[in-house]
């Protein structure tokens, strides 16, 4: 390899990726000892996890305690598979929850700020969304990194080829392109935390193509590079069946990617015809897959007074009263002029309103079985006093939440079930977790707590290495 | 209300500037232009033709987009508010450079309405080549009463009532239509969201571009453009150091040198 | 005024309108691009009653002859109709192209937003051309070159026009030795005319003025500006520029996203599309420096940047720099700012 005449870097391992997933496993790695090399493709870190709502799924944490919410890892686990439809794979679920509480408890030493706010939101009986700012918790993660001394980040270095030492073999080097300059990183280890494919349209319409018409938001370099280096190994996926979009994206506006989420506390989901067509408790993820079968993709939700000052400034996917102040949400002191504003016919929108009043009275939703707010959270409420919010939603493909095949220490493995040996993936890159629909605050929660698996992992596989490499000298 | 529209937009500054033609006649003349959006003031203007609508549901908008040449994705986003009429109009860039040969050119365009003109809005400044003479020529050349830099319209009895500060007065100027106002941008006509629905009939719209041919004789020529790349401190920026506490000592001792000097 | 073999440009002060700094600049820098158009200059002061040294700056500035215009009737901030009707009766006679010795002939305006009204509205009722806002005009065989800014200060370019008469507005200048005009000094006759109208003066529609709630002090001719972007965030960051103003003595500005989102007034917006502003200094918060920004602040003022972001362009504009979050080193600074006064 070197005749092309490309650089010649080694480590003891390579994290590829610098969102949430690649920091935490750099830093968890270097805290037990291990020299890393992390290399991020754009010229900024972050990716996806900067971008993201910045919402952590824990259980049990202190912030709930303060809260009065009881919640534990067991509740967590229920609240995961069903979620996920029991479609998701077991280990995973309990490597998450396993590590969640630790894992929570070692970003705030790490110095990363959770808002005292908690709210309950997709999948979730009992609030558990613990709030961050993303973008920030990367750079404090990235900081104790380069603190650490043990930690070499290179920016605009993205990864081409996994190199395997012959057929079947262990990964051995990664073939990267430095600011254009090929290069050849020697590694004993390889963290994949590459993120997902959202910005691959091509990739996406050939697993999701009812999502043709969708937002994507998530990082630009987000395009399955990671994946398709793995696939070439022969690595197996799941759950790419599963990609859906997330209800709540305005549709227009660039600036606020995240969802607004007023269904979670009490807002229905109306067509543009002015009809409701959905169970609104439903995760996210369902409510994106019938959002997109709306006209144009487009809907919206409907709220009024009370629902309106639910809203928290602090919880970005209930940040009611900033979106008003952006001119992003629609006010009027009555339904018709709001129907008129959002150009929605007003007789159907008012019997629509009337008919889930009426439900709400009952204790029934006869249409679509809503039973809660969100998930097994909260009594429905009626939406009857002035003034009345409309918030324009689409669905938006934050991330693909699908992709390799890993086993509980984020080995990834082939299609025949054999671990890639040198090969651990992280983050949003793999599949299998969340199954048919998400939580909120899993991916991101995902991202830090496996993240740090398979640097655990890995240290332990360089520990071994070294120690054979010890007594066969 | 019969509502007019100017509209040109201005080049995306995510792009380079484009390479002005010295010769249009010259052949490969319509070199690549960066993409246009609307300008802070295409969009206060718009804003507020929408909130007369808002108030009057008779109000009718119609646009004219011009452009040399007219983008059709200016055209789209424009048409995605739901207007009566959106129209593309293409002048030659020369024009650009002379506000009377433009203005002729609107004025030309209007002759040929057939309905009453109640209002015509345009932006303070006229995309990137104007300093905001064009909405007062334009005035004369329609002989309407002209109102600059308006910040909000109201349709009152009948009558218009534009509202405008200059430094510490408030202006408050009641006019009989017709008239043209230029258009600023202010937080009453921050541009709103289209919706949904009417961005996905945008997008299947067609839109009539006219061509009108050379127009009246531009009066101005370009002789000669330069990219500006200077900048304005070569000595370099003299950089505060420190925590916080010692960045303010700093500063508020040289501010305090600076006040009394 | 009759023409003495030199052709003459016009330059129509405002009395009311600019200070008497403001004016002397204006006719500075009128008369620098008259002498390369190879003319003199005729200044037109109009007011309510513009004072006599209106008259002795414009001189003292290189204008070779002076109208010193005054009507009662006029209103004051400006109703353009009224200039417009008395500019109207006087203009087409002076632009004549015997008074021009055979050039184009040029009438000037300060670049504002009524100067760029009239400059339009005359040129258009003249069959004239509107050169728009120029950093420099020269001759050129006859007609004229002159020099602009266009796609938001990205650009500059030079514009040829041989038909007249043409009207452009031009920024003030800081005239050399502008402080020290001689206010006892005796104008000769020969050199200011005087013109006291009371004619009948139309006005469009009806206005009515009211004094804004809030009185801030002015842009223009302030020695230090303050000024915020969209990184104040909103309405309460710029009440804490608001407290460093006050505690410096400066004027408030703003950017035009500031604008637009309703933190700072219209009139108080510095840029390309805005206020063209002179202080000795800028101090700049959370503002990005775009290039439509900066071409509203005067080359020789000497900018303090204050910006989260060290890779923000703004810095290689500014002379002094801190990168620091405003939220964190304003009210050190302020609380600083008010021990010392």
């Amino acid at each position: 390899m070197n005749d092309t005449g490309a650089e010649r870097i080694d480590t003891p391992l390579l994290v590829v990726g610098g969102g949430l997933a690649g920091f935490s496993a750099a830093l968890e790695a270097a805290n037990a000892g291990v020299s890393v090399l992390l290399i991020e493709k754009m010229d900024a870190i972050g990716g996806s996890s900067a971008m993201s709502g910045g919402c952590l799924a824990f259980a049990g944490t202190d912030i709930q305690r303060a809260n009065g919410v009881e919640d534990d890892s067991e509740l967590l686990f229920r609240d995961l598979c069903e979620v996920g439809q029991f479609d998701n794979d077991e280990a995973l679920v309990r490597a998450y929850v396993q590590n969640q509480l630790s894992t929570y408890e070692w970003l705030r030493a790490q110095g990363v700020i959770f808002s005292p706010a908690l709210e309950a939101s997709a999948g979730q009986s009992v609030p558990r969304v613990h709030t961050v700012d993303p973008a920030d918790m990367v750079r404090v993660l990235a900081a104790k990194c380069r603190a650490s001394g043990k930690v070499t980040v290179m920016m605009s270095t993205s990864a081409e080829r996994l190199v395997r030492s012959g057929e079947g073999g262990r990964v051995e080097a990664v073939v990267a392109s430095s600011k254009g300059r090929p290069i050849v990183i020697h590694a004993q280890c390889v963290i994949l935390a590459s993120g997902g494919f959202g910005r691959n349209t091509e990739m996406v319409h050939r697993f999701a193509p009812q999502y043709d018409n969708a937002v994507f938001v998530g990082g630009e370099g987000n395009v399955g590079d990671g994946l398709k280096m793995a696939w070439r190994l022969g690595a197996d996926v799941r759950d790419m069946a599963y990609i859906k979009g997330t209800y709540g994206k305005h549709p227009v506006d660039t600036t606020n990617n995240h969802s607004c989420l007023a269904v979670y506390k009490g807002a229905i989901a109306v067509s543009q015809e002015g009809r409701r067509f959905v169970d609104e408790s439903l995760s996210y993820k369902l409510l994106g897959d019938a959002c997109m079968q709306q006209t144009d993709g487009a809907t919206y939700q409907i709220f009024d007074q009370p629902i309106f000052a639910g809203g928290d400034d602090r919880v970005r996917i209930l940040d009611f009263g900033r979106r008003l102040e952006e001119g992003l949400m629609y006010k009027a002191d009555s339904l018709e002029a709001l129907a008129q504003m959002i150009e929605v016919p007003f007789e159907i929108l008012r019997d629509t309103i009337a008919t889930y009043n009426g439900y709400v009275d009952a204790g029934e939703d006869a249409d679509f079985g809503r039973r809660a707010l969100v998930h097994n959270h909260g009594a429905l409420v009626r939406i009857e006093t002035a003034p009345f919010y409309a918030y324009p939603s689409t669905a938006a493909v934050f991330g693909t939440y699908c992709g390799l095949y890993i086993d509980a220490d984020m080995h990834v493995l082939d299609v025949f079930g054999d671990s890639i040996e040198g090969l651990l993936a992280a983050g949003e890159i793999v599949g299998g977790f969340h199954g048919g629909a998400y939580m909120t605050g899993s991916s991101l929660g995902k991202a830090a707590i496996f993240g740090r698996i398979a640097a655990r992992t890995a240290a332990n596989s360089l520990q071994r290495q070294s120690q054979s490499a010890g007594s066969s000298a | 209300m019969n509502i007019i529209l100017f509209i040109s937009g201005i080049a995306d500054s995510k792009w380079p500037p484009p390479t002005l033609q010295l010769d249009p006649q010259a052949a490969g003349a319509a070199a690549a232009a960066p993409p246009k959006k609307l300008s802070p003031f295409d969009e206060s203007a718009l804003e507020c033709a929408l909130k007369i609508r808002d108030a009057d549901a008779q109000t009718r908008i119609s646009v004219f987009v011009v452009g040399a040449p007219v983008q059709e994705s200016l055209l789209r986003a424009i048409a995605s508010f739901r207007l009566d009429h959106v129209a593309g109009l293409t002048v030659v860039e020369p024009e650009l450079w002379d506000a009377r040969s433009l203005a002729r050119r609107f004025g030309d365009v209007l002759a040929r309405q057939t309905e009453t003109i109640d209002l015509v809005l345009i932006g303070r400044e006229f995309g990137d080549f104007d300093d905001g003479l064009l909405p007062p020529y334009l005035a004369e050349v329609l002989r309407l009463p002209f109102v600059g830099l308006v910040q909000e319209v109201r349709c009152d009895a009948g009558e218009w009532i534009f509202f405008r500060e200059r430094g510490d007065i408030e202006e408050r100027i009641r006019v009989r239509p017709a008239a043209l106002a230029s258009i600023t941008n202010d937080k009453r006509n921050r541009l709103r969201f289209p919706l949904m629905k009417n961005i996905a009939a945008a997008k299947k719209a067609a839109f009539v571009v006219e061509n009108t041919g050379p127009g009246s004789e531009a009066r101005v020529r370009l002789l000669s453009s330069s990219v500006r790349t200077v900048s304005r401190q070569q000595d370099g920026c003299r950089m505060l150091a420190g925590s916080i506490e010692a960045q303010a000592e700093e500063l508020s001792a040289f501010l305090l040198s600076r006040v009394k000097a | 005024m009759e023409s003495k073999g030199m052709p003459a440009i016009h330059v129509v002060v405002l009395a009311d309108e600019l200070d008497r700094l403001e004016a002397r600049g204006f006719v500075a820098a009128a008369t620098a691009m008259a002498v390369s158009i190879g003319a003199t200059v005729d200044a037109l002061i109009i007011g309510v009653a513009p004072g006599e040294m209106y008259a002795k700056d414009a001189v003292q500035a290189g204008a070779g002859r002076v109208a010193l215009i005054s009507h009662p009737a006029l209103m004051v901030p400006a109703h353009t109709d009224q200039l417009l009707a008395l500019l109207e009766d006087v203009l087409p006679q002076a632009m004549t192209p015997a008074q021009s010795g055979g050039h184009v002939s040029l009438c000037l305006f300060h670049a504002d937003a009524v100067g760029e009204e009239l400059a339009a509205r005359l040129a258009a009722r003249m069959d004239g051309t509107a050169l728009g806002r120029c950093s420099n005009i020269e001759g050129r065989a006859g007609g004229l070159r002159v020099h602009k800014s266009v796609f938001g200060g990205r650009m500059d370019v030079a514009l040829a026009t041989d038909a007249g008469p043409c009207f452009a507005v031009i920024r003030s200048i800081k005239a050399a030795g502008a402080d020290a005009t001689d206010d006892s000094a005796r104008l000769s006759d020969e050199a200011v005319t005087h013109f006291n109208l009371d004619d009948t003066l139309p006005a469009i529609g009806h206005i009515s003025r009211n004094p804004s709630q809030q009185q801030r002090k002015r842009l223009e001719g302030a020695r230090i500006i303050v000024s915020g972007g969209r990184g104040m965030e909103g309405p309460d960051g710029f009440l804490q520029l608001q407290q460093l103003a006050d505690a410096l003595g400066a004027a408030l500005g703003g950017s035009l996203p500031a604008v637009d989102a309703g933190w700072a007034p219209v009139s108080h917006q510095v840029g390309q599309s805005g206020k063209y502003v002179t202080p000795e200094l800028y101090v700049a918060v959370a503002l990005s420096g775009t290039p439509q920004h900066m071409a509203g602040i005067g080359p020789d003022t000497d900018i303090v940047a204050i910006n989260s972001d060290e890779g923000a362009e703004i810095f290689k504009g500014a002379k002094t720099g801190v990168v620091a979050d405003w939220k964190e080193l304003l009210p050190a600074l302020i609380r600083r700012l008010d021990q010392a006064a």
